[in-house]
């Protein structure tokens, strides 16, 4: 264990501000709102700097990284690629909430802070070396989520939401803490690295049925986290109940932040018995992107479906995850180059949602009636979108999932690819289905485009911020995929100094 | 800074430009025409025109510039330079696309004509179409057009030309259904389509076929880089070809057919004509019909690996030539008549190729895109002129109307018919004098007869129109005029260039330096074919004044039968009316094709594929199984999502039970 007194100090704060600088922000604002007439602006914007400000030193640090351990933080280029990924999804959601909470009139600067909050618990989750830090960071962020799904306190969905949240993940994080608890005991630390160096010595003895015990259990956290089946059933509820920005930021950021914890702790802990978790992997990886897709089929309510859509798409980024132990490597790069691929599309698509909404709280598939005519750009975005989240080129989903399921065919798990191309297929039913709603539905009986200029009646609000939101992720969605080797070359060069440099 | 301009403004970087700006004119069209229409609005022409026209022209002085920067080379080097790739184009580690243009001798040549020609036609298209509501949008695929052509011609790769290919076919279906709400206009733009996608499968075939025979030879990685489209890779490797060389050629084959109109895939080029008579001089005469021809050139050094491909273009080249040729006897719309001509001269070009005379179908190529750009441009100011009347039967007379058109379309009908010293008549016959010289005996007489039908047709079509007394009713008579100048203009340019054009390339045998052939030998070799060809030149001279005279006797012919003795014709027609059925018909080759082709695809589709395949089996088995299989589960899955947190728990515990029992027992 470190000494306190041997830290660093000033290489530290160097390394963990992009960690930090939201968090002080975060007190910051909370400390000096009450005082202030302009509360609201002024944490929006303090909020909006702070993550650009973190944004800019955390691809400053990650062009500097080393992998230096301080502190249980280990500093790396993927925790701080992990760290930008939080960061981004963080700013676009920000960008949405003003506007539609103002709509919603639940405008409070406690909104930003918790935001902020949740993103350093990601980022601990990320940079943890320990797993001690690691269940602090899921906690900080997971506390921080049950706050902000119960955020519209005059709705009792969002309420039960909370509640709901709350309940299951408590029993989830017990379950992740007692997985600890075992593995230090049969091993005597809980620090990543030497549990992945002392993988071999560790598994044999008395010790190591206490250790598979805990392992097992971990799964279970970490399964919890990312909605995976049959840990899931909390998933829709809860997407459904909270706030539309707080669900689109629980989609993204939030089952990016888990699939960086299960990045480490498969790196570090499961590579002991390969077969025995490939089986399990998939196992969870089928029935998950299965249950997920079949549940979508029929929902009406976009956000429900969006929702359900997330846990298939967990489904799929569990898929390489077979692969982990011959080429760990390119594993890493496609999970990561998919889980920005799905925050960009994802977001986008709830952007669009968000400027259908008025007062009430959920988006049919109804709603979307006529979309792609009378606001032409706000449909074709939201087609990409939906398109690109269906795996179809030339969009960044397409070739997200293609490096996904390319691992599981270069490993020789051919079927599971295959399930999962059946399971794509089966999701273009439903991504489809408000496409056809905005081209095709809204017209008059004799098939003539309803006239463009309804001044008076026009449902639609789109703010700049919320359309710049949409261009961002509108851009990056088609560009990215027409040209993603720049991108992955990107995540490539983090994945390969992490696994290289500790192996 | 200045060394960072100076570092930018490289002719590397600078070539870009010549394709940068027909898009660039594409894009503010597309853009204006786009919003116009949104808004209801009216866009206005004279900025329309001064975009869609200045760019073009901008690309034309660009090539220009680059033309004689590398003709400005030192002596001994070749006057060639490529861009560096502007991007790589990167799928896999073991597929590599630069994004790169080349110019050489050859691409020069053609990125001129289809830049010199096109800001010609673009001009006369603003008096042609200037009164038409799609303006903007004429002009936007008109540079949209441009744009493609130029990206196929100057690509340095099969996949950058591919694209390209691909782009001049979609522009070709677009302008051809250009009036579309006229549904046989708009059916004509599919035919096109269908039948290019034919060819281009062929061509695509081809394309992988070179690269997987190439990727299977495990060459060595450092050299190539696995950049196997590249056509200086694929020279240099060619010799791994020499095993698939016929299948490779031949594919490649079938898509310059489709595209170059041979055949047996020509037939949607008659059809196209129903698009603007402009487009049907830019696209579908001068210059994307002659992709096929250009391609094959390009590749000439795989199609000298196969001399079974080689033959194989040659007799189709020479078949289509006289083929075409006997349609356009007999055709009555005038714009008919010119599109069976260039069908005919097209096979010229590729008898040219298939003997090996890949410079002399080049110097064709260009000719050809003068004087037929002209002899349309000429046929679009008649009808203009007659108020949309296609019939020649209904013209007559109209020398003393529009003598600037008439007299222009008489040199461009007098440069197709092979008459000296015009243009025509130096590529025609170094095509024929090569195809003679290599001891192809019988393909040369198929092109002598053809040539002399080629100047038959030509010249029934100008007695008809321009000569003899009128045909129609004296209000219309009254209408006619000349057309404007910036028409006439237009005319008058290429009818010099129709002249003129030819004398680059006067060979050696009548006293000329033959430049272009010495211009293109960097990419075909010096010696194609015959090394004895300097030793006499007198077979070549005499063979070049029996052409004239065959020529000009049929010319002279049809103008006087057609001008003035109009009732011969009918005669013959009376006696021999099964020929002339035959041929007024183009063989029956359309119905042949539906009754052979197109018919039996919808019987079989419709009663076997549709009604009983589709309905009975896929859609009540498998489609709509399928669909009852999935919503089952889905009731199943969602019986489980109850809202009852106590339930979810419960299925929490069941599967940390699952997961700790496998992991630890």
């Amino acid at each position: 264990m470190t000494n306190i007194m041997n830290i660093n100090w000033l290489q530290f704060a160097d390394l963990v501000s992009p960690l930090g600088i939201p968090l002080v922000a975060g007190f910051l604002m909370l400390l000096i709102t009450p005082f202030l007439k302009r509360h609201r602006r002024f944490s929006f914007f303090i909020s909006l700097a702070s993550c650009f400000i973190a944004l800019w030193l955390g691809l400053k640090n990650w062009a500097q990284a080393q992998e230096t351990v301080i502190g249980f933080l280990l500093f790396d280029k993927i925790s701080f690629f992990f760290v930008i990924l939080f960061l981004l999804a963080a700013i676009l959601v920000l960008l949405l909430a003003y506007h539609y909470l103002e709509t919603m009139g639940i405008n409070r600067p406690e909104f930003y802070a918790l935001i902020l909050f949740c993103v350093f618990g990601m980022g601990c989750m990320a940079a943890g070396s320990d797993l001690m830090v690691i269940f602090l960071g899921l906690e900080i962020m997971s506390v921080s989520l049950y706050v902000l799904a119960g955020f519209h306190r005059t709705n009792p969905f969002s309420i039960e939401a909370s509640l709901k949240y709350f309940l299951v993940g408590a029993f989830a994080s017990a379950f992740l803490l007692l997985g600890i608890a075992f593995i230090y005991g049969a091993s005597g630390t809980t620090d990543l690295v030497l549990l992945h160096q002392n993988a071999a010595a560790l598994a044999t003895g008395d010790a190591r049925l206490y250790l598979m015990l805990g392992l097992g259990l971990l799964g279970v956290g970490l399964g919890f986290k990312v909605a995976a089946v049959p840990f899931h059933f909390w998933a829709p509820d809860v997407y459904e109940g909270s706030p539309l920005v707080v669900t689109a930021w629980m989609a993204t950021a939030v089952k990016a932040a888990g699939f960086a914890v299960i990045l480490r702790a498969v790196w570090a802990l499961f590579q002991w018995e390969p077969t025995l978790f490939n089986k399990i992997i998939w196992m969870a990886a089928v029935l998950t992107m299965t249950v997920g897709n079949i549940s979508a089929l029929l929902q009406r309510n976009m956000k429900r479906m969006l929702a359900y859509s997330s846990i298939a798409h967990a489904g799929y980024a569990l898929i390489p995850f077979v692969a982990f132990h011959e080429q760990s490597n390119s594993v890493v790069a496609s999970v990561g180059f998919y889980l920005l691929a799905y925050i960009l599309m994802t977001i986008g698509a709830f952007a669009v949602l968000i400027t259908l909404t008025k007062e009430k709280e959920e988006v049919l598939i109804s709603d979307l009636s006529g979309l792609g005519y009378k606001k032409p750009f706000l449909g074709f975005a939201m087609t990409l979108f939906l398109i690109s989240l269906a795996g179809i080129p030339p969009t960044i989903g397409f070739f997200g999932k293609y490096f996904l399921f390319i691992q599981a065919i270069q490993t020789g798990y051919i079927w599971l690819a295959i399930i999962g191309v059946i399971n794509s297929v089966i999701s273009v039913y439903y991504y489809l289905g408000p496409v056809v709603a905005m081209y095709f539905g809204g017209l008059s009986p004799e098939g003539t485009v309803p006239s463009v200029d309804q001044k008076g009646a026009a449902p639609f609000c789109s703010p700049r911020a919320v359309l710049a939101v949409i261009w961002i992720a509108f851009l990056s969605v088609a560009l990215l995929g027409l040209f993603p080797s720049n991108l992955l070359d990107f995540i490539q060069i983090s994945a390969s100094s992490w696994l290289v440099a500790l192996n | 800074m200045l060394d960072f301009i100076y570092k930018i403004i490289s002719p590397q970087t600078v070539a870009w430009l010549i394709v940068a700006f027909p898009l660039a004119g594409a894009t503010i069209n597309g853009m204006r025409s786009l919003v116009a229409s949104r808004f209801g609005k009216e866009t206005s022409h004279s900025l329309t025109s001064f975009i869609g026209c200045g760019f073009p022209i901008l690309s034309f002085v660009f090539t220009l510039v680059t033309f004689l920067l590398l003709i400005g080379f030192p002596a001994g080097q070749e006057p060639t330079m490529i861009t560096g790739p502007l991007f790589q184009w990167v799928l896999d580690k073991t597929l590599v696309v630069d994004i790169g243009l080349k110019f050489d001798q050859l691409s020069l040549v053609m990125g001129l004509i289809v830049t010199g020609v096109g800001s010609l036609i673009h001009l006369y298209s603003m008096g042609y179409m200037g009164h038409d509501e799609g303006y903007t949008r004429y002009f936007s695929y008109l540079n949209l057009f441009l744009f493609f052509m130029l990206l196929l011609v100057l690509a340095d790769n099969l996949v950058l030309l591919f694209v390209g290919w691909e782009g001049v076919g979609l522009c070709s279906y677009l302008l051809i259904g250009f009036w579309f709400e006229d549904p046989e206009k708009a059916a004509a733009g599919k035919k096109a389509f269908v039948v290019n996608r034919i060819g281009d499968a062929g061509f695509l075939l081809g394309i992988f076929l070179i690269y997987t025979t190439l990727a299977a030879n495990n060459l060595p990685i450092s050299e190539h880089g696995f950049k196997f489209f590249n056509f200086e890779v694929i020279q240099h490797y060619r010799a791994y070809l020499l095993p698939y060389a016929t299948p490779i050629c031949l594919l490649l084959f079938l898509g310059a057919c489709g595209k170059s109109a041979q055949i047996p895939l020509y037939v949607w080029l008659p059809d196209a004509m129903a698009g603007p008579t402009p487009v049907s001089a830019l696209i579908h005469a001068a210059t994307m019909v002659t992709a096929g021809i250009y391609m094959i050139a390009r590749l000439n050094f795989l199609y000298v690996l196969s001399p079974t491909a080689m033959t194989v273009v040659a007799w189709v080249g020479a078949l289509t030539a006289i083929f075409a040729a006997t349609i356009a006897v007999t055709q009555n719309d005038i714009k008919k008549v010119l599109a069976y001509s260039t069908i005919s001269q097209l096979g010229y070009m590729f008898l040219g190729l298939g003997v090996g005379a890949f410079s002399a179908s080049i110097f064709h190529l260009m000719t050809h895109a003068f004087f037929k750009a002209l002899l349309f441009l000429g046929a679009g100011s008649v009808i203009h002129a007659m108020s949309g009347d296609n019939d020649i039967r209904n013209y007559g007379g109209l020398k003393e109307k529009m003598p600037i058109t008439c007299w222009t379309f008489v040199m461009g009908a007098a440069a197709i018919a092979g008459i000296a010293p015009l243009s025509g008549f130096f590529s025609k016959d170094e095509i024929l004098w090569h195809t003679f010289h290599s001891g192809h005996t019988g393909l040369w007489l198929i092109g002598f007869i053809g040539a002399g039908l080629t100047a038959f047709y030509m010249f029934r079509l100008v007695g008809l129109t321009f000569f003899g007394e009128p045909q129609m009713s004296s209000t219309k008579w009254m209408k006619v005029h000349e057309s404007p100048p910036s028409m006439s203009s237009v005319l008058l340019i290429l009818g010099f260039l129709s002249v003129v054009g030819g004398w680059i390339g006067i060979p050696e045998a009548f006293g000329g330096g033959n430049h272009l052939h010495h211009w293109l030998e960097g990419v075909f070799g010096k010696v194609v074919v015959h090394e004895e060809m300097e030793v006499s030149h007198a077979p070549e001279i005499i063979l070049g004044v029996v052409s004239v005279l065959w020529a000009l006797h049929f010319a002279i012919l049809a103008s006087v039968i057609y001008a003035q003795r109009k009732e011969w014709p009918e005669k013959i027609a009376g006696r021999f009316h099964f020929v002339y059925e035959l041929l007024l018909n183009k063989y029956w080759i359309d119905e042949l094709y539906d009754f052979v082709i197109v018919r039996p695809l919808l019987f079989i589709s419709r009663n076997i594929l549709w009604g009983v395949v589709d309905e009975k089996w896929i859609d009540k088995y498998a489609v709509m199984g399928t669909g009852q299989m999935v919503l089952f589960w889905n009731r199943c899955v969602t019986r489980l999502q109850t809202g009852i947190v106590q339930q979810y728990l419960f299925f929490f515990v069941i599967g940390v039970i699952l997961m700790v029992w496998r992991y630890a027992f």
